[in-house]
């Protein structure tokens, strides 16, 4: 069962005209793109900064209008449908965008956050209480945070909590847009871990967009590689790592390259108060 | 420092910054004083505004005395007033030391509603009749200028606030969705600012005044000037917060109530416009006292409030000839009431901006 297609999607931007306002610079951000996501098969987008996968991300999201395409949402094509009539669509597909510092107006409490994502639920208040708690012990967090505000929060903390509310409206698909990015590498783990967890748990569907090979391996079944604007190559996680087709696949691979040491570490640890050793000639560890 | 204690937000970190400038604090403290005896008005003042008696025409400022004539400690009191004419006809008024009225407080006088429902006839201070209390002179009708400055504290200050809500509400509306919708939108709402921007204000404001009746009762002219201010103020104010709620469009948290499927006016309700509330608490601040002086120039010239009806601004219209100026100097009093109100304001507003305004202050 297909969650979301992407048919010939084209989104290009003029940056520059001459004075008669004709087009004199355009970058092509989407290049006829298309892909196709089925239920729990999470889709992962990988490719460098630049090359137009937030901006696939948000046509997908019906955020921005593409120049041409189709958006199919669980078989229904909502590329031509206006934003009123979109509206109570936009609970099947939820996102969560890169800085969390961004994403959180810092004037509404969590609770105002989450309730917001649930205004076009039916449910009662005691009712959405209750799945305010159980959103947030989902991801990790404490439910007695409901009060309070974004600033109080880490990094970590508050992309969970922007994970939180994409879950709140019982979406089908949540685009995961650069989210685990700005988090340092071991709490990109424990997100990256709950994510796979809360997939099991909600029965939802992941677009990963990530410029980082990694991250996307952990999470995403299926991997697609897009470069200046086009899918390049898409394939199975296992047959993509292991025999790369594409140029520019191979390169994304070999970046993640491994170091040689030649020289040697200079460091008095003889003098030093604390209980150093040299484990090999010129690397040192404290005890 | 307490390691538990919470992030200052904006408006406690502003409130910080405030208090540390005293002078800002004095002029909030003059402002609050100013208000509170602009509603109080009925009560601290001696006499209703139109309270008045001939034989007291430009009668200069009395003389509070506080010792008898023996020269002991005594309660404060005045000396009846008698005139007579010199040789160019004009009234002098001497102390009539025969006849002396104590000030006393709580004395029965005109009657009013105080805060518009309890009835009361008591005054703060007053003499008994036949006496009479000038303490800051009579106008050329007798009427006392210290009460008169007080009931039109109501207008002039009122028609402030509440010119200043209306055109915020205008603009914030217009600026709001300029900016949030951008494109034709936006085009055709800055096109309709600018043209109210164009005309001069005092010109567009007169011209406003112009096509209504000029016989209007007092109550109509105080709603029409407060909305031709309205009017006048809300275009600039719409051309800012448009700027700033384009920027704040773009901002993920707006991308994110988007996505969750909230309308428009909910998004720039909730997400756009209270985050130009520093701004706007500034620009608020410094506006008044364009809407104060408005409506001084307004009735100075006659077109505003009206006899026997006091505002600052008509109170001043007395003071136009230089021959009353001369003879009677304390008929300009409210002139100063107006620069203290316009002074107040100002410093206020600029001490908000340095504490409400972040990209003022360097980070660290």
């Amino acid at each position: 069962m297909t969650v979301l297609a992407l048919k010939n999607i084209k989104k290009h931007f003029v940056t520059a005209t001459d004075w008669r306002g004709r087009p004199q610079h355009v970058v092509r951000a989407v290049d006829d793109v298309s892909l196709q996501i089925a239920h729990k098969e999470s889709l992962g987008l990988v490719g460098e900064s630049g090359c137009g996968k937030t901006t696939l991300a948000r046509i997908a999201m019906k955020l921005i209008a593409p120049d041409t395409g189709e958006i199919i949402l669980g078989g229904k094509n909502i590329s031509l449908l206006s934003q009123t009539q979109m509206r109570p669509l936009r609970r099947k597909i939820q996102m969560v965008f890169q800085d969390p510092f961004n994403s959180l107006d810092p004037r509404f409490t969590i609770r105002r956050i989450l309730n917001e994502a649930m205004l076009l639920s039916s449910l009662s208040t005691a009712e959405k209480e209750g799945r305010f708690r159980e959103l947030l012990l989902a991801v990790g967090l404490s439910p007695d945070i409901l009060h309070r505000f974004p600033y109080e929060f880490s990094g970590g903390e508050r992309q969970r909590i922007a994970i939180a509310r994409a879950l709140a409206a019982d979406p089908q698909l949540v685009i995961l847009d650069e989210a685990v990015s700005s988090l340092d590498v071991l709490v990109q783990e424990q997100v990256l871990n709950m994510l796979l967890d809360l997939q099991q748990r909600f029965g939802v569907t992941y677009f990963f967009i990530s410029h980082n090979l990694n991250v996307i391996k952990k999470l995403c079944p299926q991997i697609a590689v897009m470069y200046q604007g086009r899918i390049v190559e898409q394939a199975y996680r296992e047959s993509l790592l292991n025999q790369p087709q594409h140029p520019y696949t191979k390169n994304l691979l070999s970046a993640a390259m491994s170091y040689r040491c030649d020289r040697d570490f200079v460091f008095d640890w003889a003098s030093s108060k604390m209980r150093w050793t040299q484990k090999t000639k010129g690397h040192f560890v404290l005890e | 420092m307490n390691k538990d204690k919470k992030p200052l937000n904006q408006f406690q970190a502003g409130y910080a910054v405030f208090v540390r400038n005293r002078w800002a604090v004095f002029c909030l403290i003059v402002l609050g004083l100013l208000y509170t005896t602009a509603i109080f008005a009925d009560f601290l003042s001696p006499y209703r505004y139109d309270n008045e008696d001939r034989s007291y025409s430009f009668c200069p400022p009395m003389k509070v005395h506080w010792k008898n004539e023996q020269g002991a400690l005594s309660r404060p009191y005045v000396y009846a007033t008698s005139f007579s004419f010199n040789e160019v006809h004009r009234r002098i008024y001497l102390e009539d030391k025969a006849q002396k009225f104590f000030i006393r407080l709580l004395p029965k006088g005109d009657s009013y509603r105080l805060l518009g429902v309890i009835p009361w006839d008591r005054h703060l201070f007053g003499v008994d009749s036949p006496g009479r209390l000038h303490l800051w002179g009579a106008d050329s009708r007798g009427r006392d200028l210290f009460s008169r400055i007080f009931w039109g504290a109501r207008i002039s200050l009122s028609i402030g606030i509440i010119g200043v809500a209306i055109s915020f509400v205008l603009g914030l509306l217009v600026g709001g969705m300029a900016g949030y919708y951008g494109g034709r939108v936006d085009n055709v709402l800055m096109r309709i600012c600018e043209m109210f921007m164009m005309v001069p204000g005092f010109y567009l404001m007169l011209a406003l005044r112009a096509a209504f009746p000029p016989h209007l009762n007092s109550f109509q002219v105080y709603l029409l000037i407060i909305v031709i201010f309205s009017f006048i103020g809300w275009a600039s104010l719409a051309r800012v917060i448009r700027g700033m709620s384009m920027s704040l469009k773009e901002r993920e948290y707006v991308l994110a109530a988007k996505a969750m499927g909230l309308s428009d006016i909910r998004i720039i309700a909730t997400h756009i416009l209270p985050h130009t509330m520093s701004y706007s608490i500034i620009a608020i601040m410094l506006s008044i006292p364009g809407y104060i002086m408005g409506e001084s120039a307004l009735s100075l010239l006659g077109l505003g409030i009206q006899d026997p009806y006091a505002s600052w601004g008509n109170l001043l219209s007395e003071a136009m000839g230089i021959v009353s100026i001369q003879l009677a100097p304390w008929i300009l009093l409210p002139g100063f009431f107006i620069f203290l109100t316009v002074i107040c304001f100002n410093v206020v507003g600029d001490a908000l901006r340095d504490a409400l305004d972040p990209t003022l202050k360097v980070e660290g």
